[in-house]
């Protein structure tokens, strides 16, 4: 049976990251890092992995992109030399070509409550997590050190 | 057929965040590729995981999130060095010969 949800999520996910690197401009080209975004919450979201699939809208479409497009409003945005919006756009039909023809579907384990993954996140892996919120603090003060005005 | 296709993706996606660390020469666009990369590599441990029982795929969730944690690193950092960079007037990563600019 075709899964429409893998048939969009894939072609989102390869047609965005292509048009991510290839694009002539790169404000278009986030556009496409968000389409790309989308398209693997969808993958999330088909595998049962609900949690991750609203992680990665908030945390990737809403902040991650949104920071780039709030970095090209200080500095020009870069511009490359050629564009490759074909490649993008045969990329995500190719995708979606191919499995439209195959008997495919998304592996589907068993549902996580949040409850479990809560448990497992600040008990278990509690070390893992501090380390990583550790290297973020320090990847933000880092980043204020950079752009702080005044420095020779 | 299941897992081939999220490995294919995973691994399409992977390749081009390869390509774009190697071969771009803008700071954020290769910042791109490394998120692509990353990207990929959780699409497949949770593609992988649903053979796992419930304590094995909450492992791998929040080894996931981890990962966003260092995506979020990794993003902040490259958007402060373009910014700093911009305002030099240094756009293409080639110029950088230097570790003190």
């Amino acid at each position: 049976m075709i899964d429409a949800l893998l048939l969009v999520s894939s072609a989102l996910c390869l047609g965005g990251a292509a048009y991510a690197l290839g694009a002539r401009h790169l404000m278009r080209g986030v556009l496409g890092l968000a389409a790309f975004f989308i398209g693997a919450a969808g993958l999330f979201a088909g595998m049962g992995a609900w949690f991750l699939a609203a992680g990665q809208l908030f945390l990737f479409v809403g902040g991650v992109v949104a920071l780039f497009v709030l970095a090209f409003s200080s500095a020009p945005t870069p511009v490359q030399r050629e564009g490759t919006l074909a490649a993008a756009c045969a990329a995500g039909a190719l995708t979606l070509a191919l499995l439209a023809f195959l008997p495919v579907s998304l592996p589907q384990g068993a549902p996580l409550p949040p409850a479990a993954l809560a448990q497992a996140l600040f008990g278990e892996y509690g070390l893992a997590l501090e380390i990583a919120l550790l290297l973020l603090f320090a990847g933000i003060v880092g980043a204020q050190y950079l752009l702080a005005e005044g420095r020779a | 057929m299941t897992l081939p296709v999220v490995l294919g993706v995973s691994l399409a996606v992977f390749a081009l965040g390869i390509y774009g660390v190697l071969a771009k020469r803008d700071i954020l666009r290769i910042a791109i590729g490394g998120t692509l990369m990353l990207s990929a590599v959780t699409l497949l441990l949770v593609a992988l995981a649903q053979a796992l029982p419930q304590q094995g795929m909450a492992t791998v969730q929040a080894f996931v999130l981890v990962v966003w944690a260092v995506e979020a690193v990794e993003a902040i950092v490259a958007i402060a060095l373009f910014l700093y960079l911009a305002r030099k007037g240094i756009t293409d990563i080639d110029e950088l010969r230097e570790l003190k600019w």
